[in-house]
């Protein structure tokens, strides 16, 4: 099929990094929205904030085991601080800041919403507490920016590789010289985030949150038709590029992955969530099992999204 | 949903428990979706193009151990014509791997498993096998004495027709057989023969120059058949055309020992590279005066062939200085490269005969001796030869011819008393010689002995004093008149009626007294 | 309940919110793009070498491929050296395809440790101590011309036999070759046969529009 180099580790990485970085948006948007005190508790920001750290590391563990002489020597890994031609340098920069960042964020979320970890930090760090939400905001503000490097530096560097592997460096339309991975990769991110820390995670906690919440339904709805613009998009060029991007296009569309594709990622994905939401706009509300199965939906979409466009990378005809 | 009273975090560990979910059916969901998905028909390409590794470690390894193969084959015959050489495995085509020519399955050690898919021999069920490669063959293999046709056998191949002769027929087993670059092909006559006599093909190749194109020289003019007698192989000659009957050690040497390859015109080697000159006159290039036919042969025919020298070589040694290889006296080609000290081996002296009359006043020689005149000399032999060449071989004898004694008055017949069987013979060398001759050199008169005097000496006091009789010293004739006046002579016999008296005295008074 | 309704301002908020959101995505995607294309390599190293494959002569036997093998004591089926088959099934012609060691190359670029750079005759080597095995600029030749050693944990590739050639031998693959398709030479020797085959234009780059500047192999092609 496609190139042989980047297999499932890269494929997992890549939708870790979006998923931590979105569900680090949504935290950090209803922290900065102020959306996250109009209750006591808010499992968006609990949740987004705690797991984005967590994931967006083993995302980058799972990098580091896809390495080769970098696994067996680390001390090597500190090379790849020093090639700024390279969007893998960005990536590792962006990475040393953005983890951190979520963690301390997680630390402080998780500061907020547990009492025993409230009392432990009173007891010793009281000052943190005192300007606890100060502080989070910073953070969030701060770490909002680099999530969405996150998000989005893994579109650059598939994308990066240009002629190589045309599918991967295809624009978003063709006189705008923009590739459209990197924006793909960013709603996804964004998707799945919200997939994760709303739909599900606010959903179990608090089943009538989406009626607290109706803008989330809508921007669930936008957020699945900006996805599927930007996939409708992505193979409509690539088809008409002919060559290894139209191949690529094929093998998705009805090759090898059209069954990943078609259920995966648009059913799965892409209709079921739509006609949920879309339901639950129309009706007032939809069931916790609804709910709850359109964010699975959408992250296991996130995931195979990802696969799939790195198992069809098809390089250069020569 | 879930109970108020539960801790708040346990969103957390839920959530990753989702995401582990999500990544764990992305992982199934691959071989899943593939299996369910449409197969896209892989394009067929050339086995080698890929060119998936040789692969072929595992094949080698059995079919270079006789006991590997005696223990897997049929037979021990099988056993015996699967062994393959590990040496001839160093050759071009077998580094490409045994699998990319024959297929099969590689690294593989069960037999079954690894000959699944084998073309076991590929000229003959892929006659077009080699020609993927081998693209641009030439019809005739440029630089070489062979117009072989190869177009006809390639161009065959391509239609799937190759009358039953296949690259390996000639070629041998390319990958492990022979190597093409250094080895020898095993391409043979008996290919082409046995099909194109069977058959009664057009070509029936009987004229070998049909395909074969000969290197030597002779091969304008000789046949190939000639001296080839194996169509087999070229070593294979007879000698019978040979201009010269070898004799000998020359008989059974090869051909190039004496010429130069390819050319048979002339020799490459001279005689001496084997032969020691024992004769320490000439030079160490034989052929000068020898032929293989032997030695003493070729000597003597050299000999007997020779001219002899019909003058003498006291002061003449150098004959190279007259006999030039231009002019009227020159050597023949053959002795363009002889010395002189050789000229004597072969030519014998046979100096010509003396000159046995006195040159003096004799210059012209052509006028005695030309044609049709009186001594002509031999006109086969002379020819065309100048006046002032007779002394060339001729040399004056230094004899002086005996005078003649007598008077030769009334004796001109001179072969009367001196012709053989006669009073008094000539000597043998005046052999067939007639009468005309004899004046030419005996001068008549000239100081006979004293026995030879008729008339008495001491005629009237006369007394040894010959001038008495004999003026001037001329002793051809006699004068009586010095004492006996011819007047009173005349007169005496006039009155006795004898006239003419003159000379004739001694006629009628012999010893000098009156009758 | 203030809860369900959704302000004003929380509206404004969050519609600033998207909007920043995809302003910074927006402007996010454009500095990357700008930034990398100003990282980017502009210097052209002088190519001293050329390496001409003619294709009407290649037929595909893979010794080239054999030989590669051979020199670099790789395992069985890799090679640094791969041949592609084009044209159809009855005419088919060969394109042997190595690294083609590019001006503009990809995969210095992308590499996050420079282990990968130019060497001063413009040949592309690799610095085995530096390489983690990232695979960024295996992926990112378009030329498919770099392989993993899973042995060593990094990134390998033809480098042009730099041993034997600045010795003034041929590399492993053109001795390899029987029937003359590979011609190896100094494009800096101006009598050189590939410096004139590559200045009368008869041997041209592969994939120009791959825009990577391949200055050390050159193909010539029929047609």
């Amino acid at each position: 099929m496609g190139q042989t180099a980047w297999g499932w580790l890269i494929a997992i990485y890549l939708f870790l990094g979006g998923l931590g970085a979105g569900s680090f948006l949504m935290a950090a948007f209803f922290e900065l929205s102020g959306w996250r005190y109009r209750a006591k508790f808010c499992p968006v920001a609990l949740v987004g904030a705690t797991v984005s750290g967590p994931l967006v590391a083993l995302g980058s563990l799972l990098l580091i085991f896809d390495l080769g002489a970098g696994r067996t020597e680390p001390w090597r890994i500190f090379y790849m601080f020093t090639h700024f031609s390279s969007v893998m340098t960005w990536g590792i920069y962006i990475l040393s800041i953005f983890i951190p960042l979520a963690l301390v964020y997680g630390f402080l979320e998780l500061m907020e919403s547990e009492p025993w970890l409230k009392g432990f930090v009173s007891a010793r760090l009281p000052w943190l507490l005192r300007n606890g939400r100060t502080y989070r905001r910073w953070v969030a503000a701060v770490g909002s920016v680099f999530a969405v490097a996150t998000a989005v530096y893994t579109g650059v560097l598939i994308s990066d590789v240009g002629p190589a592997i045309p599918l991967w460096s295809q624009p978003v339309l063709p006189f705008v010289r923009i590739p459209m991975l990197p924006i793909l990769f960013f709603i996804s991110a964004i998707s799945t985030g919200m997939g994760l820390t709303f739909d599900i995670s606010a959903t179990i906690a608090d089943p009538e949150i989406q009626r607290r919440f109706r803008i989330m339904d809508l921007s669930h709805i936008l957020l699945i038709g900006l996805e599927n613009i930007a996939i409708g998009l992505l193979f409509i060029s690539a088809l008409s590029s002919g060559g290894s991007a139209a191949e690529s296009a094929r093998i998705v569309l009805y090759g090898p992955l059209a069954v990943v594709f078609w259920v995966g990622v648009v059913l799965v994905g892409l209709v079921f969530p739509f006609v949920v939401h879309a339901y639950a706009i129309g009706r007032g509300q939809h069931s916790l099992a609804s709910g709850v199965g359109s964010g699975v939906g959408i992250v296991i979409a996130g995931l195979l999204l990802r696969y799939m466009i790195v198992y069809a990378g098809i390089p250069a005809a020569l | 949903m879930f109970p108020s009273h539960w801790p708040k975090w346990y969103l957390i560990p839920l959530s990753l428990a989702v995401v582990a979910i999500a990544v764990v059916v992305g992982l199934l969901s691959e071989p899943v979706g593939q299996a369910l998905s449409p197969k896209v028909t892989p394009v067929p390409t050339m086995y080698f193009v890929n060119y998936a590794a040789p692969l072929s470690a595992e094949c080698a390894k059995c079919h270079t151990d006789p006991q590997a193969l005696a223990a897997s084959a049929e037979s021990p015959e099988t056993a015996k014509s699967a062994y393959i050489d590990p040496a001839t495995l160093n050759t071009p085509h077998a580094r490409l791997g045994c699998i990319t020519c024959h297929g099969g399955t590689g690294n593989q050690s069960d037999k079954n498993a690894a000959h699944e898919g084998l073309i076991a021999d590929l000229s003959k069920s892929h006659p077009q096998d080699c020609l993927t490669c081998h693209r641009n063959l030439p019809a005739e293999i440029p630089g070489d004495n062979l117009r072989t046709p190869h177009g006809a056998v390639v161009n065959a191949a391509w239609e799937g027709s190759t009358c039953g002769v296949y690259c390996s027929d000639c070629h041998g087993a390319v990958g492990h057989g022979f190597d093409p670059v250094t080895g020898a092909v095993t391409c043979s006559m008996s290919v082409c023969l046995n099909c194109h006599r069977e058959r009664n093909l057009g070509a029936r190749l009987t004229d070998c120059d049909t395909c074969h194109v000969g290197p030597h020289d002779v091969a304008q003019v000789l046949s190939c058949s000639d001296c080839h007698t194996s169509t087999e192989t070229w070593k294979q000659t007879t000698l019978k055309v040979h201009p010269i009957q070898l004799v000998g050690k020359h008989a059974t040497t090869t051909c190039f020992t004496c010429h130069k390859w390819p050319n048979f015109k002339g020799l490459s080697g001279v005689c001496s590279d084997c032969h020691k000159r024992p004769h320490d006159f000439g030079n160490d290039n034989c052929a000068l005066c020898h032929t293989p036919q032997g030695w003493a042969e070729s000597a003597k025919a050299l000999v007997a062939a020779a001219n002899p020298i019909p003058h003498p070589t006291q002061g003449r040694e150098d004959c190279r200085s007259c006999h030039g290889v231009q002019g009227a006296m020159s050597l023949p080609a053959d002795h363009k490269d002889r010395t002189n000290d050789t000229c004597t081996v072969c030519h014998a002296l046979a100096p010509s005969p003396a000159i046995l009359h006195p040159v003096e006043g004799r210059e012209a020689c052509l006028a005695c001796h030309g044609e049709g005149k009186i001594a002509q000399f031999p006109v086969a032999t002379h020819a065309g030869r100048a006046e002032a060449t007779c002394t060339t071989c001729h040399e004056p004898a230094g004899v002086t011819p005996l005078p003649i004694s007598h008077s030769t008055q009334g004796r001109e017949d001179c072969l009367m008393c001196h012709a053989p069987g006669g009073i008094k013979p000539y000597p043998e060398t005046h052999t067939g010689w007639g009468n005309m001759l004899c004046l030419l050199c005996h001068k008549a008169g000239e100081a006979p002995t004293k026995a030879a005097h008729v008339f008495p000496q001491d005629h009237d006091g006369a007394a040894k004093n010959c001038v008495l009789c004999h003026p001037k010293n001329d002793f051809t004739t006699y004068h009586c008149d010095t004492c006996h006046a011819p007047a009173g002579m005349t007169q005496v016999h006039g009155a006795r009626g004898i006239k003419d008296i003159q000379n004739k005295c001694v006629l009628c008074h012999p010893t000098g007294k009156k009758p | 309940m203030s809860e369900t309704k959704v302000s004003r301002r929380t509206f404004l908020r969050y519609l600033l919110g998207t909007g920043a959101l995809a302003a910074a995505g927006g402007v996010g995607v454009g500095l990357a793009h700008g930034a990398q294309a100003a990282l980017a390599r502009t210097d052209e190293p002088k190519a001293r070498y050329a390496l001409i494959i003619d294709t009407t002569k290649c037929v595909g036997c893979g010794a080239c491929v054999r030989a590669c093998n051979i020199r670099n004591h790789l395992p069985e089926g890799k090679s640094y050296v791969h041949i592609v088959q084009k044209g159809d099934a009855k005419q088919p012609w060969f394109m042997p395809v190595q690294c083609q060691h590019c001006a503009d190359a990809p995969c210095a670029r992308v590499c996050p440790t420079r282990a990968t750079y130019h060497h001063e005759s413009g040949v592309v080597l690799i610095n085995e101590k530096l390489c983690v095995g990232c695979k960024y600029c295996e992926v990112a030749c378009p030329y498919q011309a770099r392989t993993f050693d899973e042995e060593r944990g990094v990134v390998d590739k033809c480098w042009l036999c730099l041993d034997w050639v600045s010795e003034g031998k041929d590399p492993a693959c053109v001795q390899s070759c029987v029937l003359g398709a590979r011609i190896f030479g100094r494009l800096d020797d101006p009598t050189s046969e590939v410096a004139q085959l590559v200045a009368s234009g008869k041997a041209k780059p592969l994939h120009p529009e791959f825009g990577t500047h391949p200055a050390v192999l050159h193909y010539i092609i029929e047609g």
